[in-house]
């Protein structure tokens, strides 16, 4: 801004440079220590106190509009320079992401915890027994003595060690609980475990699991047990889900009772799945035989009990809508991948 | 159970429809699985008149029969059956029909001469009848164009129910399950004919009046060359049965109406008296199947004088049996003690519908009533032409008495029902009701306490009448196990650290087990009758059922394998059987290809995912090396052994190379543990953390190649520093110089802010506790 040089082609001198070092020459040229404005504010003092007040304020406004001109060029260049560094470092957004490693649950043990977490709500305890189960605990104490029919009904895995059996069921706990009981009420306990028959096809594996329900006291009627059973498979399978009782047999329990849930494809009003009745059957229970009662140490006569005993992979077919058992003892990885959401305590 | 709809209705006045029958059934306990229909096959077989008869212009033995049908229509149909003259009545199936044997019917062309569908005989359409030649000629006088299906009474809807064990003892009856319908509709029944008047003709002796209670024999002449009545033989074929000859359609019929299995003999081939004694050893008899069996003396059976005529209850012999020339009949009436019955036909393999029924429980009452049924649907087509002399041996067992209490009822139901509610419902499902007792049918073998009764009344009233409640209890807190919530918490450590958790049975094969033995437990338990034969033993170490997994899933994809199973191993040590808990991991260690790409899986991994799984489940724990030889499925440089509560629990490394082979993968690590159920661990003590800041030193140490990182750490934890944080190595390289390790020191302290001086002098004391192995810093 010698006299010949005006503020704007100063500032226009500002806004086109085009480089960093152009703008730093600019810089010391203008507003530097040796800079042409500094130098001139310096010089103030030798001018008029009238002059020194009109001169100093001129100098000042140019001052500061040659630094905001600084500023703002600085600025623009500097997002030019990111829009090239970014620009430089893009990536392929759609590749798959690296998902994290977590192993998921087996289906079925997320799906017996799920039942657990229901039964423990409704105050059961967990209770446990061997998978090599006695002929004593997995027949006879359920009255259900060599050569009976009922023996019949559930095929059954011998060992070479004479009097063991593998466990057809989780009811031989029943007796198992009664007995650690000694005697004091209620008992109120569930068993969950491995149980094993030798049935093998789309409905039926050889090793599966139950969960086993017993609960005794005084005055426990069949009112208690459809009564706990309907609020335990509405908390599994929804609210909805329509039930209904039916006489039944089985050797530990009298009267036995089935309980059929709607079937899920149809909702009742009849598919190839439920053949045509609109029900499947979700469970096995009862009133506790006496001789089952007399067994775990307790007296029919003033105390009565109702047990259950539920197969898992079953509940697990039906939430996750599976048709063949075999699927989930494959431990096919690619499909246990698919069971990524529910059957936990998570479902809905 | 097959049960027919039609059926059913010989006994109940009043049928509703088929969805309240099924409803009716299952409220009763008959668990309807399946329904299906009978004879809506035959409603295109149609009844025409014959109106012509010629000779095939080309084959001799063929024959070109013009008959009338409906409305006057005239159809050829060639035949090459012996009859269908002019005026003859036939049963003709047009093209399209589907015969009983699965046949369907088209247009045929014999001998250049189209031929729409057939004319039938009997035996086509599933029957008997009494007609001299190849072809049923109608005697009937329906009109032309009547259908088959609707001279044997239109369609009928048969429902498949399913038997539980204790219905099976009574129910296996078409007159029993309408009698409890009859109970819970509030419908009449039909009544029973009149009980059969045995004589006491020597005909039989009993020798074993415990396991035959009540025997029968009634002779009857027959008149050979006649057939079972089309309604009989109509239901008979509705519910699965041939027709083979009246005696044995008839016995067919009793049972299923009755419950009572009969047997018929030819009188021909028995030397009376009939003895029902026990067989003597090495005794045979040939079944009416043929087969040839060898008795005992278990066995009970069915003699004359000289032979074994039948085993008693489950199938009679093929010397005594009726053929078509039979002229005289010995009918057997009789009750067998049903335990005796199921013992035999479990043993023989012999489940017959007569061992079904008598292995199982039958009515002893219906001995009187089955002769009188018997005889007349065989008077009815003329076959029995006498009933002759008769015999009953023994006596009618008496009626059983158990306790009846209503409120007892009530409080097992959990119900309001009154005292003459209880009471109609009883006497209704067959109960006579005496003061404190209820006397049960004799047919109910399942009653045993006033716990049936009961269920007979849930029965009645049906279950879902039975308003629900939850049991209010003053139970404590539910609890679990320690044992099985380790297990858990196990579990979800393993899966939170990336694998996938996997369920394998727990059977195995013995060979695959062996694979992986370490020689810490005893024998395997053996599975008697496995359904194969890779599944004959109980598995002894869970790591074989995880390489399956592995084999599976190599076999099918490339894929890295991730896996564990928190699981039951099996052994034993004499008669005792031990079920101890496992935890086994396996990890491919393959190079991971894909891209963006992954660090790389290596054994570190599974070493890290124990010391992790270790902290949090606050086990005392360790690894080490092994104390002698380790495992030879493992590779002798990578493997240690783990160590839990101070005793050797399992080992982590890599399988040799050889091993992975077999499972498809080169590379595979492995995590075994075998932990005791009673490990609960220490609940970690954080403390407060420190709010003064932290040192970190790195040492480049030269380490000679016989020092292990262990040995370094451990002689450095020896100094037991209480400022030193932690150790970790950070950085290892190959120079001329040797190996060289960096190891970065991290020191604190609670108190106060470290110095230089602090911490040279603790690396100092570091260094030379190093120096005694050799190991020096990197100048």
């Amino acid at each position: 801004m010698t006299e010949s040089t005006s503020l704007t082609s100063v500032l226009e001198a500002i806004a086109s440079a085009d480089s960093e070092a152009a703008l730093q020459d600019l810089r010391l040229k203008w507003v530097g220590k040796k800079g042409w404005i500094t130098q001139q504010m310096k010089e103030l003092g030798t001018l008029s106190p009238e002059e020194r007040r009109t001169r100093g304020a001129e100098l000042n406004e140019w001052r500061q509009s040659v630094l905001e001109a600084l500023g703002e060029r600085e600025a623009v260049m500097r997002d030019a320079a990111e829009r090239r560094t970014l620009a430089s470092e893009s990536l392929d957004m759609t590749l798959p992401g690296r998902r994290p490693a977590v192993g998921l649950l087996h289906p079925l043990t997320r799906m017996r915890r799920r039942i657990e977490d229901v039964l423990v709500r409704l105050g059961f305890s967990l209770a446990y027994g061997p998978q090599v189960e006695s002929e004593w605990y997995n027949f006879e104490a359920l009255n259900i003595p060599a050569d009976h029919p009922a023996r019949d009904m559930q095929d059954s895995f011998f060992v070479d060690v004479p009097g063991l059996v593998l466990r057809t069921h989780t009811s031989p706990v029943q007796i198992r609980a009664m007995e650690q009981h000694q005697g004091r009420l209620p008992v109120k306990v569930m068993a969950p475990g491995m149980t094993y028959r030798r049935d093998d096809d789309a409905t039926h594996v050889p090793m599966f699991q139950q969960v086993e329900g017993l609960v005794v006291d005084a005055g426990i009627s069949l009112a208690d047990l459809t009564g706990t059973l309907t609020a335990m498979v509405r908390e599994l399978l929804g609210p909805d889900v329509g039930t209904r009782f039916r006489p039944s047999y089985f050797p530990f329990t009298e009267p036995s009772v089935e309980m059929d849930v709607t079937c899920a494809v149809c909702q009742g009003s009849g598919c190839r799945v439920c053949k045509h009745t609109g029900w499947v059957e979700i469970l096995g229970s009862g009133i506790v035989h006496p001789t089952v009662l007399k067994n775990g140490g307790y007296n029919p006569e003033r105390v009565s009990g109702f047990a259950f005993g539920m197969g898992i992979e079953r509940v697990a077919m039906r939430i996750f809508g599976i048709d063949d058992l075999r699927l989930l003892y494959q431990n096919d990885l690619r499909y246990l991948e698919r069971f990524q959401s529910g059957g936990g305590l998570d479902i809905q | 159970m097959i049960l027919s709809h039609r059926w059913l209705g010989r006994h109940l006045q009043d049928m509703p429809d088929p969805d309240v029958v099924v409803r009716g059934l299952e409220q009763l306990g008959l668990e309807v699985v399946g329904q299906s229909v009978y004879g809506d096959i035959f409603d295109t077989v149609e009844l025409v008149e014959v109106i012509s008869r010629t000779p095939h212009p080309d084959a001799d033995h063929l024959s070109l029969v013009d008959v009338r049908r409906e409305g006057g229509e005239v159809t050829r149909i060639v035949t090459g059956a012996n009859n269908g003259f002019p005026g003859q009545r036939l049963w003709y199936a047009p093209p399209g029909t589907t015969l009983p044997d699965g046949r369907t019917l088209e247009v045929r062309d014999l001998r250049g001469i189209a031929s729409p569908g057939m004319l039938l005989s009997a035996e086509e359409l599933g029957y008997q009848a009494e007609s001299s030649g190849d072809l049923w000629v109608w005697s009937g006088d329906e009109a032309l164009g009547t259908r088959f299906s609707s001279v044997i009474g239109g369609a009928d809807t048969l429902y498949e129910v399913e038997l539980t064990p204790n219905i099976a003892q009574y129910l296996q009856s078409v007159r029993k399950v309408a009698e409890e319908l009859s109970a819970i509709w509030n419908i009449p029944l039909v009544p029973l004919t009149e009980a059969f008047a045995y004589q006491s003709a020597p005909l039989a002796v009993v020798e074993d009046r415990e396991r035959c209670s009540l025997y029968g024999v009634v002779r009857m002449r027959l008149r050979p060359g006649g057939v079972s009545p089309l309604w009989v033989q109509t239901l008979l074929r509705a519910v699965g049965h041939r027709i083979i000859h009246p005696a044995v359609d008839v016995t067919n019929f009793v049972m299923w109406d009755l419950g009572e299995p009969l047997h018929a003999f030819d009188a021909r081939r028995v030397d009376l008296p009939i003895v029902v004694r026990s067989a003597r050893t090495g005794e045979r008899l040939t079944l009416l199947d043929g087969t040839d069996i060898e008795l005992e003396g278990k066995d009970l059976v069915i003699a004359d004088q000289h032979k074994v005529l039948a085993l008693a209850g489950i199938m009679g012999g093929k010397d005594s049996g009726v053929s078509d020339d039979t002229e005289e009949i010995l009918l057997e009436c009789a009750h067998f003690e049903a335990p005796g019955i199921f013992k035999s036909y479990k043993k023989h393999n012999l489940l017959t519908d007569a061992a079904s029924h008598f292995g199982k429980g039958t009515d002893p009452l219906a001995v009187f009533q089955a002769p009188v049924l018997a005889a007349s649907l065989l008077r009815e087509t003329q076959v029995l032409s006498e009933v002759g002399d008769s015999a009953l041996i023994g006596d009618v067992p008496p009626e059983r008495l158990v306790a009846y209490d209503p409120a007892r009822i009530r409080t097992l139901m959990g119900t309001k029902w009154d005292d003459a509610a209880i009471n109609e419902a009883l006497q209704k499902m067959g109960y006579q009701l005496v003061g404190p007792s209820a006397v049960v049918p004799r047919h109910r073998h399942d009653v045993e306490s006033v716990y049936d009764l009961a269920e007979d009344v849930g029965r009645y009233f049906g279950l879902d009448s039975i308003p629900q409640k939850l049991p209010v209890q003053t139970a404590g807190l539910a609890e679990r196990q320690p044992a099985e919530s380790l297990d858990e918490v196990l579990r979800d450590a393993v899966a939170g650290a990336g694998y996938q958790e996997v369920i394998t049975r727990t059977f195995t094969d013995p060979e695959l087990d062996a694979r992986f033995d370490t020689g810490a437990v005893g024998d395997a338990v053996a599975v008697t009758n496995p359904l194969r034969d890779e599944e004959r033993i109980m598995r002894r170490y869970l790591l074989g059922s995880l390489m399956e997994v592995v084999r599976y899933n190599r076999s099918r994809h490339d894929l890295p394998i991730r896996i564990f199973e928190v699981g039951r191993v099996f052994s034993r040590a004499g008669e005792e059987v031990r079920e101890e808990r496992e935890l086994a991991v396996v990890l491919s260690l393959d190079p991971l290809s894909g891209y963006p790409p992954r660090e790389e899986p290596s054994i570190y991994d599974l070493t890290g995912l124990f010391d992790y799984v270790c902290e949090r489940m606050g086990w005392d724990a360790e690894r080490r090396s092994f104390v002698g030889d380790g495992p030879s499925f493992l590779h002798p440089g990578r493997s240690q052994a783990l160590v839990l509560n101070g005793r050797e629990a399992g080992y982590v490394g890599e399988l040799r190379p050889r091993i992975g082979d077999l499972y498809r993968v080169r590379r595979v690590g492995v995590l075994v543990l075998r932990y005791p159920s009673l490990s609960i661990g220490e609940v970690s003590h954080p403390g407060r953390p420190s709010r003064f800041q932290t040192v970190d030193r790195d040492l480049s140490l030269v380490i000679p190649d016989t020092v292990a990182y262990g040995a370094i750490n451990d002689a450095i934890s020896e100094l037991d520093i209480a400022e030193l944080r932690h150790t970790a190595p950070v950085d290892r390289f190959e120079g001329d110089f040797g190996t060289s390790l960096t190891i970065r020191l991290t020191f604190q302290s609670d108190q106060r802010t470290l110095t230089d001086v602090d911490v040279d002098g603790a690396v100092s004391r570091i260094l030379a506790a190093l120096d005694a192995l050799g190991v020096a810093l990197r100048q």
